[in-house]
């Protein structure tokens, strides 16, 4: 396996963990269709969450967070529109979440709730 | 999770209510304006939820839409932050209990939740008033200009949580009132007119029009005085009453240049420089924002160096001297502001300035000085009441130590004419022998049969207008009333004769 394939896979193993803590119910994961994909599915509480999970081995090329700009943002919110119809959830609060992930010696996750909105 | 609260929108001096509605819905998250917003209020959005972030609240996770209705009308400035965020705070139900009738929110947030002041609070005050809204929530830093208003409890507030705190009853912000007393005596002012040795006719002159608020032009060789003499023309007018005051301060506060001031009480004095252009003069704008003579509303304008003015700039001037008012239409909105103001001008008789000065030569030769006077048109001139020219000083006249009539004397003078006046029209709407209309001038001008025949050959040797007819018998009047005389006499029609006479002598 290609090593930043890996490096995602830790990430988001890492994010689940971390999510089950915090008593969230996970849906899905790398929940995919013909729009595009979300890592993470997820009900905290009554609200639905869709979390991006990114996982960076260091600082050096900006934080992880950053590289969720508008376009990945727009197709996030497009991907989601069609879970949502798929699965019939007409009155339901959603959130968008990013977790940002840096599995090194000092394991940090920083979850930032309600990243964007439309 | 639906509100309704109501703030202001203003096209020129009328304010229009604008209901916000607030509605939250589950879904995903989305803040959308709809109802013709402009580009500060769809900005408002991230000043709002940053607003409220950082006050201590939560921004509700929900899919919010704002409404302003009603929808077809534009609206545009930054008043309406308040209101949507009261509107959302109501709808996410961190304000309780709250009855939003005949209230209205006003003001601009800043991201750390402060208020900010916003242009046009009193205008928008009074038009609220007249729609029946009883108590307004209003800036902090807008208070001294809203307080003036009675029967509109206004509400000053520092910031968003004062606002929340108040509506929920936890503290308590009582009403504004500001004190409309203020020093009605004139503060020593640096400019006086016994600063100006000689030149009796000048003063003369500039204490006739103020007495009627009659238009003025001054021709003269350069250091002759103008300039000096416009200057203090603001210290012999007598203070705005009360509805004047609040017709300028609502001019001045849709015009963003208040400042911290309260009601403005001296006239306004607005000296425009001679390369200022017809849009600058009149007013425009993409919505037509009040331009220097309506600025100059109840009070003076001066044009120093008239002839120096671009030719359009000086004939815009005339419907606005006829009329009163300003109606500047554009695209987007047609607006009607008052500008009704005193004209004086200054000028020097030819390009060179000393065209019949007894101490200079002048070197222009007649072509220049045609081309010079001729900037100015006859529909212009016409518009002018008094016309005076003044010669360079003597220098027996500089040196002396005879106090020459001081500011203090002319305006004592100029008031005792103005309460005549104001009194001849009480409920005609006027205030000044300027603004006689021909049914004003007909009942409050009649000549003597000495005085007719005056008139008459006056008329036919200096070829007058029908304007300058009615004008010249306003200014008689005025001559009158300082006077103290009930009737024109036939001093005042000559010395109001005498104050025409020039512009046939300079444009023949």
């Amino acid at each position: 396996m290609k090593s930043h394939i890996k490096t995602g896979r830790l990430g988001e193993q890492l994010a689940l963990d971390y999510l089950n803590n915090k008593g969230y119910s996970v849906l899905e994961t790398n929940y995919r269709n013909k729009i595009g994909e979300v890592d993470i599915i997820a009900y905290d509480k009554d609200i639905l969450a869709f979390i991006e999970v990114k996982t960076r081995m260091g600082t050096d090329y900006g934080y992880a967070y950053e590289s969720v700009n508008s376009r990945k943002q727009k197709k996030i919110a497009n991907t989601c529109l069609m879970y949502l119809q798929k699965n019939k959830l007409y009155d339901v609060q959603v959130r968008f979440d990013v977790i940002e992930v840096y599995p090194m010696e000092k394991k940090t996750i920083n979850h930032f709730e309600n990243a964007f909105s439309l | 999770m639906y509100s309704k609260v109501k703030t202001c929108v203003l096209q020129g001096l009328d304010g229009h209510i604008v209901e916000v509605e607030v509605d939250l819905s589950r879904g995903m998250p989305m803040f959308t304006i709809v109802g013709l917003p402009d580009a500060a209020i769809k900005e408002s959005k991230e000043r709002v939820r940053t607003a409220i972030r950082n006050s201590g609240f939560e921004f509700p996770l929900s899919r919010i839409t704002v409404n302003l209705a009603p929808a077809n009308l534009k609206k545009d400035g930054s008043q309406m932050d308040m209101a949507i965020a009261a509107g959302i705070l109501i709808a996410d139900g961190l304000i309780e209990e709250f009855n939003p009738e005949k209230m209205a929110f006003l003001g601009e947030l800043s991201l750390d939740g402060t208020v900010n002041p916003i242009d046009g609070a009193l205008a928008m005050i009074i038009s609220l008033r007249d729609l029946g809204v009883r108590r307004c929530i209003i800036p902090f830093d807008n208070r001294e200009e809203c307080g003036i208003i009675e029967d509109v409890e206004v509400i000053p507030v520092k910031n968003l949580v004062d606002l929340i705190e108040h509506l929920n009853g936890n503290i308590q912000i009582s009403p504004y009132i500001a004190s409309t007393e203020g020093k009605e005596s004139f503060e020593e002012s640096l400019y006086d007119f016994s600063d100006i040795k000689g030149q009796d006719g000048l003063k003369r002159a500039m204490e006739v029009s103020a007495a009627g608020a009659h238009n003025l032009l001054i021709i003269g060789p350069p250091g002759s005085g103008k300039t000096m003499a416009a200057r203090r023309i603001p210290g012999i007018l007598p203070h705005l009453s009360f509805e004047e005051s609040i017709e300028v301060t609502k001019i001045y506060s849709i015009s963003g240049l208040l400042g911290k001031s309260r009601l403005i009480k001296e006239r306004p004095f607005r000296a425009p420089h001679h390369s200022s252009s017809g849009v600058s003069i009149i007013g425009g704008g993409r919505i037509p924002k009040p331009g220097e003579v309506s600025l100059a509303h109840n009070g003076v304008l001066f044009f120093d160096e008239l002839p120096e003015f671009q030719k359009s700039v000086l004939e815009v001037l005339r419907q606005p001297l006829e009329d009163g008012f300003v109606h500047i239409s554009r695209a987007n909105a047609s607006l009607s502001y008052p500008s009704d103001f005193m004209f004086v001008a200054s000028m020097n008789p030819c390009p060179c300035g000393y065209f019949g000065d007894p101490l200079h030569e002048c070197t222009c030769n007649q072509n220049h000085i045609d081309r010079y006077l001729g900037k100015i048109s006859h529909p212009l001139l016409d518009r002018i009441d008094l016309h005076i020219e003044v010669l360079p000083v003597k220098y027996e006249e500089l040196n002396t130590d005879i106090q020459s009539r001081s500011s203090d004397e002319m305006r004592k003078s100029v008031s005792e004419a103005r309460d005549v006046q104001l009194e001849r029209f009480s409920g005609l709407n006027i205030y000044t022998n300027s603004q006689m209309g021909n049914k004003e001038i007909k009942k409050f001008c009649k000549l003597t049969p000495s005085s007719e025949k005056i008139m008459k050959s006056a008329f036919d040797k200096l070829r007058f207008s029908g304007r300058t007819y009615n004008k010249i018998l306003k200014v008689a009047r005025t001559l009158a009333d300082l006077d103290g005389a009930d009737n024109i006499d036939d001093k005042h029609l000559l010395e109001a004769i005498q104050y025409r006479s020039l512009d046939k002598k300079y444009w023949g």
